[in-house]
């Protein structure tokens, strides 16, 4: 009997320590159930807030530049494009299968929804309450932004404003345009109330109340609210701290990625081996540059500038070499080629594309001032206009900003003139950063001015992208934006 | 009862019996029918455990009474009692076993006679499964076990498999089967360490195969059930050599063979080639003369391919006494790919030991020890800038570009539009090895507590860890861009197993029992380092020194573990020896589930009749044996990832005051009553058997469900997630399966022939809330997307897409069609939904992946000492998305295409099967895109000679043979890839059946040599 009392023994032992036994241990993984506890986790779900902005291929720079410089007389497909969905959508012959809609879109919504986790989470943790109110600002002008540009891609959309914890009630419908603003406009006024007016040098690259009134003046500026626009830009011209750098060419530069004209950037830095260098070699020249030791630079020629967009530059503005360029030296003899972008340009990521140190600017002062400048036009006529966009032209061909200078200065147009003469500065003023086909559109000029262009497949329709077929398929709620397979 | 307690009684006293008694020896010896002598047959006295085995010359020694039976067993020959009857000179005569129902099965937790057997249970012998030289023990299943198919993810040296066994159960859930070796199970996942790029190798192929002695496939729910939650794609049991009592025996086999690729793909030649760049431009880019000068150009197939070396060794001893027995082996297998610069080595030994230390109280254990080391070509990728395989590479890249310039170096890139790496280049140049070292064993012990009542504890160990290398030189297009990049990362995973059981073994009057009910419990833990680093100075030291890039990358860690406990049970009842029954029920506690289903329960019934026990079947004389059969059960498929029910959080980083900062943000939508997916089958066989055992036919017919499937069901973008896991829908799968084998001629002249045949049907029932499960792009360079839709009512697999309607011959024609803005030349669709455009409503299901039936037949004849074995295999009624062709197809001229698109569509020469020349790369995905992938393959061909015994007993060798043997001599077939075998994604259930940058197949020559001495 002994014997058979032994086995049992340890068959009963086994079984009082089976539940333990059982148990999920994953020593690798964070769960959600021992986070959000203390600051530097609030700290942290706004780092991932921020995260997939500076996601290359999904948002800043290229996600959005197939779809506001690609689809625009600034740009082309380069020799390195093999995807038919890029080239579809430079000629406006893509629908609702799109691997880069498909990519663009699910990445917005993606970032939003850390931005909503970080909302959701945040107010329970114990902390000091005005940095707790920054972090939940800075998460609010992230979700405004992304919002900005799915109304503005894609029209009605979606309104999701809490983190998803079960799969109930997970297919939302489409809110309308009016709705989105709506949000879009008390989450910035919620940051113009709580975020800091200047970054310390520990905060870099965090959004600051000159953030979010200078995307509120946008968004009023896109809404043809031309008196908020016009506030809400003075706002941001005035406040400290902020102005225009006396060189265009600096504001690009690696080194100097910091500095006074920046509202709002997407950082990126390279060599950390995080994978958060930004990625150049898309628009470098492919298989023509040598380098010292032997090879050549490995560009890729996918996102090339057209020549019409380069020869548009008037003679004098220095804007054009800062934007493009047509040849380079990277220490084994200069070669020439057609216009590639060169604006964000980091010389030390010659060897290694994928690691430039270059911050992508969403927002700059110079838009203010053409933004104030437009909002007048708008509600006044040109004359009280002309001083802030002049402005930016005098820096642009190397006067001095303040100094009124009648060669460079804009002078004498109507008000029609004056709103085709901001076009143009935008456009030379802001090449290579995803703004054109938001401009275009905004404007109601798209369907014109590519069309004059030769564009000869773009309709009425395209002033909006259409929803994802895949998004459509799973979630019944939504509908088709109007010219689009329904 | 008198009888048990005396028997009882007797058996208590049995170690006085055995120690107490002085005998007489018995002499003796054993022939077959053909006189010859036969060893390693197994002589016992009746009603006693002890006994020997007979030496080479067939003879042995035991001490026995005058009134003793000898009962003399061996395998493949009829048992027979033998009275001793006072002689001490004995002379005795087996009969071959020609009824493989007296066989003895390994089932799960214990063995059973064939006839015995109440579920489905494919078995294959030693002597079957080494007919055809394999490198694993999976593969050795193709063509052999009926209802499994196994699918080849590479044809790379140490490639790996999918198998199938009645078909997929589950959408997301790994559907591979669970392999027990030894006892220990051990589910095939090959996802390696993650440096190396390309399929991953098959760590099965740790496994010697050589090694192994029986392979039984547990395919219903009555035989499967015992493995509970892990139990519904089927079990493959694998037991490996034991020794034998009484003789040494020594066994040394080798093969040496060369490999050839057993079919190229014809593309466009220099020339050729020229002109269609020519034609897509619609400019002159190659002048009349440059493309005169041109001529055949590079034959890039031929560059990156070769005849290849194949050789292995094995020399294994066995033996033993009445005690002890033991099995030590050792083996060498050596295999070059036939794509340069790739190999495929294994080095393994086994000890496998077994000691029956007293009558009641035996021990034993099983090792192997094993290391493989392959370099692999980089293949089946699925396209992206600098990451295409050789053989794409090889098939698509400019013909009019040398392998290197003037200088020696190799030319860097395809130019002609598509970048696309040097192929040979990316063969020779390119680092991809992966070193893999696994201990398997475990010890056992067993003690009888009572006569008829056993307890078994086992504790075992699986240590498997992988090392993976991986560097891209800047000599390659990967490299170049990086300035070198080099990984390397290991995997590290150990898993320990405790088993114990009781079992009672009872047999009285008319009745028979076996029971058994156990504790089991395994535990695995594996953890994962990678590092990374590009930017190199030179290429010199390779992955060997990260620290040099200029860019060293985050280093990635990552621990996985789980851990099961489980209680089994199974009860196993014959009356009268013609009615059978069968219950078996495991419990698994499984640490995957969620907080709310820990626990799953999985019984399963079945009975058996024996009709040839009746008399009025014994009258009709037609049967030697005859028995029907039905089960139903549940078992449970838990294959997903460790940590998927609770609510993780992923890793982020971000640039903030200039510094790198770390974050966290949710990484899925929680589950907490995740559970395992259920599958309810229902099996009715037959097994039945003829003319003296000369003829076997088994017959099953099964259907099986599967409810509440582990499904990542895809979710709206706007949650910020892609998809959610969830126990939802359901999938069935039923179908029939024959096998047959039969000794037609037995005389002098054998031959015997194995056929066996299978058709599953498989059908998608529910998906839950969702209408249809999208595949996404399936390659990145194609820009594929979701050529295969899951949608209720259709099977898994299902292709979806448009429907050609030829090409464009006149302006007239695109005037009346839906596609008004194509020219000429261009592929014409149909309007499915005629509303005068072609949009994605106009796709429909356009084919299907799952053959509807396959099998195998092969035929062994002997005469004399020779023997020939002919193995065939097929695959009957599937298609195959074929992307490499679809690739080559399009011509673009931006990088080479297949030699078809000489006869594309031009004014001149109207054709109705590839279009225009054209820089456009775009297309939709249709019927003419898809190939029928049936094939009739000769596995294997050979033919050895076995040396009469007196030729090789002067020299002290018992069996000497040589072969010479052919593997994938031909295959009939009509799919234009390399192999229609093929299946790139491996082990995933959704894209089977897709063909995209294959490692060619070889077809294999080779010599052996088998020696027993």
């Amino acid at each position: 009997m002994k014997k058979i009392i032994y086995p049992l023994l340890l068959v009963t032992i086994m079984l009082s320590s089976c539940k333990k036994f059982l148990e999920e241990n994953p020593s690798s993984i964070m769960v959600e159930g021992n986070f959000y506890k203390t600051e530097a986790d609030a700290d942290a779900a706004i780092t991932a807030t921020y995260d997939i902005l500076n996601n290359q291929w999904d948002i800043y720079y290229r996600g959005l530049y197939l779809v506001a410089e690609l689809t625009t007389d600034n740009a082309e497909c380069g020799v390195g494009v093999a995807n038919a969905n890029i080239f579809a959508l430079h000629d406006y012959t893509f629908g609702p299968v799109n691997d880069r809609l498909y990519t663009l879109y699910p990445a917005l919504y993606k970032c939003i929804a850390n931005a909503n986790t970080a909302l959701d989470k945040i107010p329970a943790i114990q902390f000091n309450e005005t940095k707790k109110n920054r972090l939940l600002a800075e998460a609010k002008f992230v979700r405004a932004l992304l919002y900005f540009n799915l109304v503005r891609l894609f029209g009605d959309v979606p309104l999701v404003l809490h983190q998803t914890t079960s799969l109930n009630n997970i297919n939302t419908p489409r809110s309308p345009v009016a709705d989105v603003y709506k949000q879009i406009i008390s989450d910035l006024e919620f940051g113009e109330q709580y975020l800091d007016l200047n970054n310390s040098n520990a905060n870099q690259g965090r959004a600051t109340k000159a953030s979010a009134s200078g995307l509120l003046a946008k968004v009023y500026l896109t809404l043809k609210d031309y008196t908020k626009a016009r506030d809400k830009a003075k706002a941001v011209l005035d406040m400290s701290g902020y102005g225009l750098l006396d060189s265009y060419f600096d504001v690009f530069t690696p080194e100097n990625r910091f500095n006074k004209e920046v509202l709002f950037s997407v950082q990126n830095k390279g060599n950390t081996g995080s994978g958060n260098g930004f990625g150049m070699a898309l628009y470098i020249p492919r298989n023509t540059i040598p380098l010292p030791g032997g090879g050549m630079v490995g560009g890729n020629s996918a996102d090339v500038p057209t020549q019409e967009f380069y020869n548009s530059f008037k003679p004098g503005d220095l804007r054009r070499d800062r934007t493009f360029f047509t040849s380079f030296d990277a220490g084994a003899g200069p070669v020439t080629f057609k216009p590639h972008w060169y604006k964000y340009f980091d010389p030390k990521a010659i060897n290694t594309l994928g690691e430039g140190t270059l911050n992508y600017h969403v927002l700059r002062y110079s838009d203010m001032l053409l933004t104030y400048g437009e909002a007048i036009n708008e509600l006044d006529g040109p004359a009280n206009a002309l001083e802030p966009i002049n402005k930016v032209r005098r820096r642009a061909y190397g006067k001095n900003i303040n100094t009124p200078d009648p060669k460079t200065d804009l002078a004498g147009l109507d008000q029609q003139a004056l709103r085709d003469a901001i076009l143009d500065e935008r456009r030379w003023e802001f090449g290579f950063e995803d703004q054109r086909w938001f401009d275009l559109v905004r404007t109601n000029n798209l369907l014109k001015v590519l069309q004059a262009k030769g564009n000869k497949m773009i309709k009425e329709y395209h002033i909006l992208f259409p929803i994802p077929q895949r998004e459509r398929d799973i979630n019944k709620a939504l509908t088709q934006n109007l010219g689009y397979q329904q | 009862m008198k009888q048990i307690v005396v028997f009882i009684g007797w058996a208590i006293t049995l170690p006085l019996w055995s120690v107490g008694q002085s005998l007489p020896a018995i002499k003796g010896t054993i022939k077959s029918t053909r006189q010859e002598p036969l060893p390693g047959i197994t002589v016992k006295i009746k009603h006693l455990s002890k006994g020997t085995t007979t030496n080479g010359n067939g003879e042995f020694s035991i001490a026995a009474n005058s009134n003793d039976t000898l009962v003399i067993t061996g395998i493949g020959y009829r048992s027979l009692q033998f009275p001793v009857n006072g002689r001490n000179q004995l002379s005795i005569q087996l009969t071959d076993d020609a009824t493989a129902l007296t066989e003895v099965l390994v089932v799960g937790y214990g063995t059973q006679k064939k006839s015995d057997l109440t579920g489905s249970i494919t078995s294959i012998s030693e002597e079957q499964f080494k007919k055809t030289p394999v490198v694993s023990l999976d593969q050795g299943l193709r063509g052999r076990a009926t209802g499994v198919q196994v699918t080849t993810s590479s044809s790379q040296p140490g490639g790996a498999t999918s198998i199938r066994v009645r078909g997929s159960n589950s959408v997301n859930t790994g559907s591979e089967p669970l392999y027990v070796i030894d006892g220990f199970p051990v589910y095939n996942d090959n996802s390696g360490a993650g440096a190396t790029a390309g399929p991953k190798l098959n760590a099965l192929s740790l496994i010697n195969p050589n090694d192994i002695v029986s392979i039984e496939v547990l395919k219903d729910a009555s035989a499967a059930a015992i493995y509970g939650a892990r139990g519904a794609n089927g079990v493959i049991l694998v037991t490996t050599k034991k020794g034998q009592n009484g003789v040494t025996k020594f066994d040394f086999n080798a093969y040496y063979g060369i490999q050839q690729v057993a079919k190229t793909i014809p593309v466009l030649n220099a020339t050729e080639f020229a002109q269609l760049v020519n034609d897509a431009n619609g400019t002159t880019v190659f002048t009349p003369e440059q493309i005169a000068g041109f001529g055949k150009g590079t034959d890039w197939q031929k560059e990156v391919l070769r005849t290849a070396p194949v050789q292995n060794y094995q020399l294994a001893a066995s033996g033993g006494d009445a005690k002890t027995k033991y099995m030590v082996s050792l083996n060498y297998f050596n295999q070059e790919g036939i794509i340069i610069n790739s190999d495929f080595k294994r080095f393994s030994t086994r000890f496998n030991f077994e000691r029956q230390a007293t009558d009641r109280l035996s021990y034993g254990s099983n090792i192997t020890i094993a290391r493989t080391d392959a370099n692999q070509a980089l293949s089946a990728t699925g396209g992206g800038e600098g990451t295409i395989g050789v053989m794409a590479s090889a098939l698509a890249f400019s013909p009019i570009l040398p392998v290197y310039k003037a200088d020696g170096s190799y030319v860097l890139e395809n130019d002609r539009g598509i970048p696309m790496g040097n192929p040979v280049a990316t063969a020779k140049e390119l680092t991809n090895n992966s070193i893999n070292n696994r201990v398997l064993g475990n010890i056992y012990v067993n003690y009888k507590i009572i006569p008829d009542l056993d307890f078994r504890t086992s504790f075992g160990t699986d240590i498997y860890n992988v090392k993976e290398k991986y560097y891209a030189p800047r000599t390659t297009l990967r490299g170049y861009n990086s300035q070198g990049y080099g990984a390397v990362s290991s995997a590290n995973s150990t898993s320990w197993l405790n088993e114990n059981t009781l079992t009672y073994n009872k047999k009285f009057d008319r009745h028979s029992l076996t029971a058994l009910a156990g504790f089991t419990m395994q535990q695995y833990r594996r953890e994962i380092v990678t590092a990374s680093a590009s930017g190199f100075v030179n290429d010199l030291l390779k992955a060997d020194n990260l620290a040099s890039g200029a860019i060293v990358n985050s280093p990635v860690t990552n621990v996985n573990t789980w851990s099961l406990a489980s209680f089994i049970g199974r009860i196993n009842y014959a009356y009268n020896n013609k009615y059978l029954l069968t219950l078996t029920a495991r419990a698994d506690g499984s640490s995957k589930f969620g907080a709310n289903n820990k626990f799953g329960y999985f019984p399963s019934g079945s009975v058996a009749w024996k009709l040839s026990e009746e008399e009025w079947i014994k009258q009709l004389n037609i049967f030697d044996e005859l028995k029907l059969r039905a089960s139903y059960g549940k078992t449970g498929n838990q294959e997903i990832n460790s940590f998927q029910s609770l609510a993780g959080l992923s890793n982020m980083s971000y640039i903030i005051g200039d510094n790198v900062v770390k974050g966290y943000a949710p990484a899925n939508i929680p589950n907490k009553d995740l559970k395992w997916e259920s599958t309810s089958q229902t099996d009715i066989g037959l097994d039945a058997s003829f003319f003296r055992g000369r003829l076997n036919i088994t017959a099953d017919a099964y259907y099986k469900k599967t409810t509440d499937m582990l499904l990542w069901i895809n979710v709206p973008w706007s949650t910020g997630f892609a998809s959610a896991l969830q126990n939802i829908g359901s999938v069935e799968n039923k179908g029939l399966e024959l096998g047959i084998n039969a000794k037609i001629i037995d005389r002098a002249f054998t031959w015997s022939t194995n056929f066996n045949i299978a058709a599953n049907k498989n059908k998608v029932l529910d998906l839950g809330p969702v209408q249809q499960i999208l595949t996404g792009e399936i390659n990145g360079y194609l820009k594929l997307s979701d050529p295969i839709v899951i949608r209720p009512g259709e099977p898994l697999n299902s292709f979806y897409g448009y429907v050609s309607d030829g090409i464009f011959q006149s302006k007239d024609d695109i005037a009346h069609s839906a596609q008004p803005t194509a020219q000429p030349g261009d592929r014409k669709y149909k309007d499915l939904v005629p509303d005068g455009k072609i949009d994605a409503n106009d796709r429909k299901f356009i084919g299907n992946a799952l053959p509807k039936f396959f099998g195998g037949w092969s035929h062994d004849l002997a005469w004399k000492g020779f023997d020939l074995n002919a193995s065939f295999n097929w695959v009957y009624g599937n298609k195959i998305l074929n992307s490499s062709r679809i690739e080559l197809d399009l011509p673009t001229g931006a990088k080479n295409s297949s030699a078809r698109v000489k006869d594309r569509w031009t004014p001149s020469n109207p054709g109705n099967t590839i279009p225009r020349a054209s820089l456009n790369r775009s297309f939709l995905f249709n019927d003419s895109q898809l190939e029928d992938g049936s094939y009739l393959r000769l596995g294997n061909l050979a033919f050895g000679y076995t040396l009469p015994r007196k030729w090789t007993q002067a020299a002290k060798i018992e069996r000497l043979r040589v072969y010479v043997s052919a593997q994938n001599l031909f295959t009939l077939t009509s799919y234009s890839g390399y192999d229609p075998e093929t299946n790139q994604a491996g082990q995933d259930n959704i894209l089977r059946g897709i063909d995209s940058d294959a490692y060619p197949s070889a077809k294999t020559y080779m010599v052996g040599i088998n020696v027993g001495f």
